[in-house]
């Protein structure tokens, strides 16, 4: 979707929110770059761009981990927050905000968005049977029950999504499920959870208009028709189970004592909330922007989160109603992978976004490169250290600063800095201009698409080669 | 011009070392260096969302436009121009070592630690940031490219080399330099390498060094000699 220069707009543009129970790690950085290329790149096209993440606070993982540690979980996102601005700083990363989703913002949004969900008929309460670690003497979150994938039949799969066919589920659903926490055998137990009525015909007909309207991305679009059921009626979306039991670090749910949101229902919001805190910051009313009509709204996120961002999160917008904004697209990248595998702490392959700066290398070189492998669809990125080394040594200072350094000594000893072309003629320096012109409209379009491979590769080696 | 090696190949085409030495042409010269200038706004004012911190720079400092780039500067001309400064650096493959052998390696990476000198390598990333010097401190060493004329080992020194040197100043220096287990000092002649001009002598044992030249080394075994790229001159600045 390209946005015509011609009328400036007013972008809200997000990144994922990284999970607050660990720094930053090459993969967060990738996305970073990729979306701050854009926003810097539309910020230069005379839009303007409201750029803001926030660190994702709840859920049990840092409960769990703050109390293994004996901190509260206050304490534990605090001192994750802490190693932020470092790595934001140094990457040259343009965010207006960061926020947390352990806000008052936060508490706010999420608590509206379900009561006018609520009121809108989509949210009900049922008993449901829920695994209870008997050793451990609480209900078990999905992510500690693991066990074999009730759709594709992968082993060792999470109780909220299989991270090999992208399904999500119940923990419920899982075969042979234990509990990672104690390794027991998680039992049965019954409590009252709340439900998002996905399966309601409204939100299926809305889903389906826009997820195959053309806005998404072809490999997305054609993922949320599958999981939309289009070709086959009797698959469908389930509804979405949206309340943990204490307990639980997160956000309340009114009017339910000992019930909490899950997780993933105030992440999302959590975009909103800090948009809402900057936008305080700046003196703008947050209703306001949310309905003008000449604000865009774009996330960009990984592939591996794509159910909630394109079921969930637009649906949840959309029957919330004003002045909440059904967002106006998703931008879905690849992983990154290293020299063709997967980056992995514990084998010890990857690069660490913290020792790349330690070490005094230039962050433009990897803004340069990424930028170099990234393009519109949603594919792996390979860093090959080797390719590396070639593209900056050779395009960036060979090509690029080359012309810089030997033209511009000519002139410093020749003519006092002055430039001027007295030997062109008006109408050969006229064309010599079009043509950059129509060299930065290519560029433009390409940016616009997030192909930026494409376009350094038209700056650096033309298009002949 | 569509891209950086059509600018660099018209660049190379006019053959403006040639036009500079005719004083009839330099119209052409001046004509050709502006060209080949607006190429580069245009790359600068393209690449400029991902290298933020470099298109600072060239529309601030080098074309002194006193703000920063707006994507129309891609079609217009610069109409002057500052005297290059360094703008980005090559990356060194013992960077990227280092950068995957992870935290634990940090230290092999830092380069230019001046093996003559007595000081054991800076070893550690957080040493280095903490001991930040000034533009103005870094300005007052004296870094010149000099020609190693000669290199000979010195009698009952196990370390130690002794360089001549020139630095284009019309004279020979010597420097000892303690690079003797990496380097044959046949293999030395004739290399350009940077020096430290300005460094006090030092009177030693086997003589006066005049300066100092730069090599990088780690915790591991290995001698860096640093050398400039292709085109450097004896007595050039490095700054």
């Amino acid at each position: 979707m390209e946005i015509p220069a011609s009328s400036a707009r007013t972008l809200f543009v997000t990144t994922a929110l990284p999970y607050a129970n660990g720094p930053f790690h090459i993969g967060h950085i990738m996305e970073y770059i990729q979306a701050d290329i854009w926003v810097r790149f539309q910020r230069m096209q005379g839009h303007t761009v409201h750029f803001v993440c926030a660190d994702d606070t709840h859920g049990a993982p840092i409960m769990l981990k703050a109390e293994a540690e004996g901190v509260t979980p206050q304490a534990l996102i605090e001192r994750i927050t802490a190693t932020r601005p470092k790595h934001l700083a140094g990457f040259y990363l343009s965010f207006d905000h960061w926020h947390s989703t352990d806000s008052p913002e936060n508490v706010e949004l999420s608590q509206d968005i379900y009561r006018r969900l609520k009121s809108a008929g989509l949210i009900y309460a049922k008993p449901i049977e829920q695994f209870h670690d008997p050793v451990k003497a609480m209900f078990l979150p999905d992510r500690y029950i693991k066990g074999t994938c009730p759709v594709c039949g992968a082993k060792d799969q999470y109780g909220d999504a299989c991270e090999v066919c992208g399904s999500v589920y119940a923990p419920t659903d899982l075969i042979d499920p234990y509990s990672t926490l104690s390794g027991a055998k998680p039992v049965l137990k019954t409590s009252d959870h709340f439900f998002f009525r996905l399966s309601d015909p409204a939100c299926i007909e809305f889903l389906r208009a826009w997820t195959q309207d053309g806005r998404l991305q072809s490999e997305v679009a054609n993922k949320a028709r599958e999981w939309l059921g289009e070709q086959d009626a009797t698959k469908g979306l389930a509804d979405w189970d949206i309340s943990r039991d204490a307990p639980y670090f997160g956000i309340p749910i009114p009017d339910a004592p000992g019930k909490f949101f899950y997780v993933w229902l105030d992440a999302p919001v959590g975009y909103l909330a800090s948009l809402k805190a900057h936008l305080r910051n700046r003196g703008i009313d947050f209703a306001q922007f949310l309905q003008d009509p000449n604000v865009d709204q774009y996330h960009f996120i990984g592939k591996d989160i794509v159910y909630f961002h394109t079921l969930f999160w637009p649906a949840m917008l959309k029957f919330a109603g004003v002045p909440y904004k059904v967002p106006d697209n998703i931008f879905v990248h690849g992983f990154i992978t290293f020299s063709g595998e997967k980056m992995s702490k514990s084998r010890g392959t990857g690069i660490s976004p913290d020792v790349y700066l330690d070490l005094g290398l230039n962050p433009e070189w990897l803004r340069y490169y990424l930028a170099a492998k990234l393009n519109g669809k949603v594919e792996d990125l390979d860093f090959n250290p080797d390719d590396f080394i070639a593209r900056v040594n050779s395009d960036l200072v060979g090509k690029y600063v080359n012309i810089a350094s030997r033209a511009a000594n000519f002139i410093t000893k020749n003519f006092a800095g002055k430039l001027g072309t007295p030997a062109e003629s008006e109408n050969d320096r006229a064309n010599r201009l079009t043509i950059a012109q129509m060299e930065a409209e290519a560029a433009r379009a390409n940016y616009a698409a997030r192909e930026y491979g494409k376009v350094l590769r038209d700056a650096m080696r033309g298009p002949y080669q | 011009m569509r891209c950086a090696d059509r600018i660099n190949e018209a660049f190379d085409a006019a053959q403006p070392w040639l036009l500079a030495k005719d004083p009839a042409r330099r119209d052409a010269l001046q004509t050709i260096c502006s060209q080949s200038l607006q190429g580069f706004q245009l790359l600068t004012v393209l690449l400029a969302p991902v290298l933020p911190a470099t298109a600072s720079r060239v529309a601030r400092d080098f074309f002194g436009l006193g703000r920063e780039f707006v994507w129309s500067d891609a079609w217009k001309e610069p109409t002057a121009v500052a005297p290059y400064t360094h703008l980005l650096a090559r990356v060194e493959a013992k960077q990227i070592d280092a950068l995957l052998e992870g935290p634990k390696a940090t230290s092999a990476a830092l380069l230019q630690s001046g093996v003559t000198s007595a000081a054991s390598p800076q070893s550690s990333a957080a040493s280095r940031t903490e001991s930040q010097v000034s533009i103005e401190d870094f300005a007052k060493i004296d870094l010149r490219i000099a020609r190693i004329v000669n290199a000979e080992a010195v009698n009952g020194a196990d370390k130690l080399l002794k360089l001549t040197l020139d630095v284009g100043e019309g004279r020979h220096r010597t420097v000892f330099a303690g690079i003797k287990s990496a380097y044959r000092p046949e293999d030395l002649v004739g290399r350009l390498t940077p020096v430290v001009a300005n460094l006090a002598p030092r009177k030693m044992k086997f003589g006066l060094s005049e300066g100092m030249v730069l090599a990088a080394s780690g915790d591991g075994p290995g001698i860096f000699l640093l050398a400039p790229d292709d085109g450097a001159q004896p007595g050039m600045r490095v700054k």
